[in-house]
């Protein structure tokens, strides 16, 4: 997915976010991520496109925990995937096109989910 | 809202929101790949984010400029039919300051606006700027 900023400001119409952090070249530059950065969440997107194509929709018991590790800016080109981990969870990630890590985290679904959930 | 002003444990306000189709046709044009491996009569699952968000900039809405979205966890229990309505409390939860941030925690939980099923819960964790 390319990120440019009609992108983002179409995801800010969306989700209702005006965040000046994501619209305001001018204010962005003021802080300490030194110019304008993309919504997290829209680059959540691409994982739960990838999980659907992938596992298919997680309509039932799906957990998921991530944590956005750097930002994504205009012009920047992401992809997601994931592997399934030792301790039967999915690994998940969205990475740059500089193969940095923007997103990292772990997804668990169906049985996984409610076996874990039942043994805490 | 500024940091200092933030109560965990406070009940930040509730919202109900129409799943309206041309909303979810909005964000498939942004997410189009993989749509074809979605139940079509249901949100897709990444919209769960715009339900989020939308609650939480709605029971929050005066939030200083320039805050970062650090963390975020959704556990799904279902997803709602396109053009059905939901309704999401939002709660803060947390806040601390570790490294210098200023970290704020919240949590949404989403419910069909009939029937009250639990949809999904979601919790996260914003850098507050000021």
């Amino acid at each position: 997915m390319l990120v440019d900023q009609p992108a983002i400001d179409a995801y800010a119409r969306i989700t209702g976010d005006f965040n000046p952090i994501h619209l305001d070249p001018v204010f962005a530059a003021t802080t300490p991520m030194h110019g304008i950065i993309a919504h997290g969440t829209m680059s959540l997107g691409l994982i739960w496109q990838m999980i659907a194509r992938n596992l298919g929709t997680p309509a039932a018991a799906a957990r998921m925990t991530v944590r956005f590790v750097s930002p994504v800016r205009p012009g920047d080109r992401i992809v997601a995937g994931g592997a399934e981990a030792c301790d039967g969870r999915h690994s998940i990630w969205v990475k740059n096109q500089k193969d940095e890590f923007v997103i990292h985290g772990h997804l668990e679904v169906g049985g996984q989910a409610e076996r874990r959930k039942a043994a805490t | 809202m500024i940091f200092d002003d933030i109560q965990p444990g406070a009940n930040l306000g509730r919202m109900e929101l129409n799943l309206d189709p041309q909303t979810v046709a909005d964000w498939r044009r942004l997410f189009p790949a993989g749509a074809e491996d979605e139940d079509i009569r249901l949100i897709p699952v990444g919209f769960l984010a715009v339900i989020a968000m939308r609650a939480y900039t709605h029971a929050c809405p005066i939030r200083p400029p320039g805050n970062i979205h650090g963390e975020q966890s959704y556990e799904i229990i279902s997803l709602p039919e396109i053009g059905s309505r939901v309704v999401t409390d939002v709660l803060c939860t947390d806040k601390e300051v570790r490294r210098d941030r200023r970290w704020v925690t919240f949590g949404t939980m989403t419910r069909a606006a009939l029937g009250h099923e639990l949809l999904f819960n979601g919790v996260m964790k914003v850098a507050w700027s000021k």
